[in-house]
């Protein structure tokens, strides 16, 4: 774990003002960066000029709903990342190393590619819900709370080889000419070209799971004292695991239906954020939402980085942010892994 | 007042680990639960603190039947010292000591009032841990961690402490201030079952002693009475140098006993 050099004793008075003026600056640069830069400004004041039509078309149709896909999505993810951590006690739980967000891209892809999507409403996030709830079931079956940090990533391991080969699999037999490029958008995640329909599928899903996820706070904190002392405290560890269960399902798995399996944004969150919150397992639920979704909105600007000449998945920068933290943490767990 | 557990059954893997346990903790005295590696002893406090949800026998709180696991009522007034201080995340001293005070509020939010900190400071104080409030509980020594998970367990103010072995690995001096602490803890009416190993302390320090043996328990009343030679030789298989000394009794396991005179 890292060594923050101030003290740990509460939490950092200006984390929130910081969380909330970076996710809205971050928020508002999206609106603004593309491959078409929209004048905010000049939009509302009416000086835009001829292209104005076209300007506040890009902006209400393509940049709106991609943005609020990043905090809807990078918030789910930042949030059950911090449960999940706080539930397993282990800071290498969050739903893409876990397999619930590949699992919930699987059941979407299921869904989406065999037909079921345009005849049954609602089909694809019940999909993907239907895939992340199994994942993670897997995943408390394999390895349960309490297991040690190596239980849990193998069977993370096991859970992601599986959803992610029967989702090429699922892929190769659908039918559809570019099955390949689809396994990309599927396995790395993007937000391009998504519209407010898909806004309107994860809006639901995230009203409801985002507020069980929220107020799980207590039985967080008293899980940093282990099983026995938590339930000792009058918590019920069952009722609290299927909370976390039925949430992360919910919310992972409508959003990976419409955004891909993004990875490592529910790692990196609270990791980052851990030392603010000194180290306090439910302060650090709420912050993580937030972390999340400025994180994502990042990730999904620099996709947009006219560097590259062409638009990257939006998976390919959180891993490519997540990864090396990923081996830093794996670094200084070392010894509780062997 | 008291709490109590009677006629405690409980198989796990079809293997019998408490039969026919009965025991009583009353409020004002510290109840010493003695026995060899595998008698139960933490099984049976951990049945009375109503975290093994399926034993069967009867736990009653001043005379109400106990909730089959602890809940937030419960918890109020009952409160749990595993042995295993463990903690996850490297938050401070005060903050686990606070985790003490979560059964006092329900709701998901609960915040922490200005007597909350005052019975925070207060329990810190009784377990001699103040001075390391704003420490990191991981980077304690096995002494000040025992005591800040003492502290812990104090803050909740409940009206029992069930506590597992809260003096394995502590070095003598430390040992005899948290033995003391508890006796203390007593004398302020709390009501306190400890599991301990050694003799001597269990003599000086407990009111009563209950000694169990695979699962039953074959004797309790006065450390005194039920800690003599036989008892020790028959529980533990073990023979004890017994002595009165001006500081009190003591009872020194000095030589292992061959199988048949057990």
């Amino acid at each position: 774990m890292n060594a923050p050099s101030q003290s740990p004793t509460s939490q950092a008075r200006w984390l929130w003002p910081v969380l909330v003026t970076t996710t809205a600056v971050l928020f508002i640069a999206s609106l603004k960066v593309g491959p078409a830069s929209i004048p905010l400004w000049d939009l509302t004041t009416g000086n835009a000029g001829a292209e104005a039509a076209t300007l506040a078309l890009i902006l209400a149709e393509i940049r709106l709903p991609r943005a609020i896909l990043a905090v809807f999505v990078g918030g789910t993810l930042g949030l059950c990342g911090a449960v999940l951590q706080g539930l397993l006690r282990n800071p290498l739980a969050e739903p893409g190393l876990l397999g619930a967000s590949s699992a919930g891209a699987l059941g979407a892809v299921i869904v989406l590619y065999h037909g079921l999507a345009t005849t049954v409403p609602l089909a694809l996030p019940m999909g993907g819900i239907a895939g992340a709830l199994t994942g993670i079931i897997l995943i408390m079956f394999l390895a349960g709370r309490g297991a040690r940090p190596s239980t849990l990533i193998l069977a993370g391991v096991a859970v992601n080889s599986l959803a992610g080969a029967l989702t090429a699999l699922a892929l190769n037999l659908a039918p559809s000419p570019f099955a390949s490029l689809e396994i990309v958008f599927w396995m790395l995640g993007s937000l391009a070209d998504r519209s407010f329909d898909h806004v309107r599928i994860v809006l639901p899903f995230v009203l409801l799971g985002w507020p069980i996820l929220l107020t799980l706070r207590r039985p967080l904190e008293a899980l940093t004292l282990g099983e026995d002392v938590a339930s000792s405290l009058g918590f019920d560890l069952r009722h609290l695991q299927l909370r976390v269960v039925l949430a992360t399902g919910l919310t992972v798995g409508a959003c990976v239906s419409v955004s891909g399996n993004i990875g490592f944004v529910g790692l990196m969150v609270p990791h980052l954020l851990r030392p603010w919150v000194g180290h306090h397992p439910g302060r650090l639920v709420a912050p993580s939402a937030l972390g999340g979704a400025a994180l994502l909105l990042g990730a999904d600007l620099l996709t947009r980085s006219p560097v590259l000449g062409q638009e990257l998945k939006l998976g390919v920068v959180t891993a490519l942010l997540g990864a090396p933290l990923f081996l830093h943490l794996l670094w200084h767990l070392r010894r509780r892994l062997l | 007042m008291s709490l109590e557990a009677t006629a405690i059954n409980l198989a796990i893997g079809g293997r019998a680990i408490l039969i026919d346990a009965s025991v009583r903790v009353d409020t004002g005295r510290v109840i010493g639960l003695l026995g060899p590696n595998g008698a139960g002893k933490s099984t049976l406090l951990r049945s009375l603190a109503g975290l093994e949800p399926s034993v069967a026998g009867k736990r009653t709180l001043d005379g109400v039947t106990a909730p089959p696991r602890a809940n937030r009522e419960w918890a109020c007034r009952v409160a749990y010292l595993p042995q295993t201080g463990d903690l996850s995340w490297p938050v401070t001293v005060r903050e686990v000591v606070t985790l003490g005070r979560l059964p006092h509020h329900a709701g998901p939010w609960g915040s922490q009032s200005a007597q909350d900190r005052a019975i925070v400071d207060l329990a810190m104080k009784h377990a001699d841990v103040t001075l390391l409030a704003n420490r990191p509980a991981d980077a304690l020594s096995g002494g000040e961690r025992a005591r800040v998970m003492l502290a812990r367990a104090l803050a909740t103010e409940a009206d029992y402490l069930l506590a597992d072995e809260p003096i394995a690995g502590l070095d003598p001096g430390h040992q005899l201030q948290v033995m003391e602490l508890l006796r203390a803890r007593a004398g302020a009416g709390m009501g306190l079952l400890v599991v301990l190993h050694d003799l001597t302390l269990a003599c000086r320090y407990c009111d009563m002693v209950v000694l169990l043996q695979a699962g039953r328990v074959v004797a309790q009343g006065r450390p005194l009475e039920v800690l003599n030679p036989d008892n020790l030789a028959n529980v533990f298989g073990v023979r004890v140098l017994a002595a009165n000394t001006p500081d009190g009794p003591i009872r020194v396991p000095v030589a292992r006993l061959p199988e048949d005179v057990r």
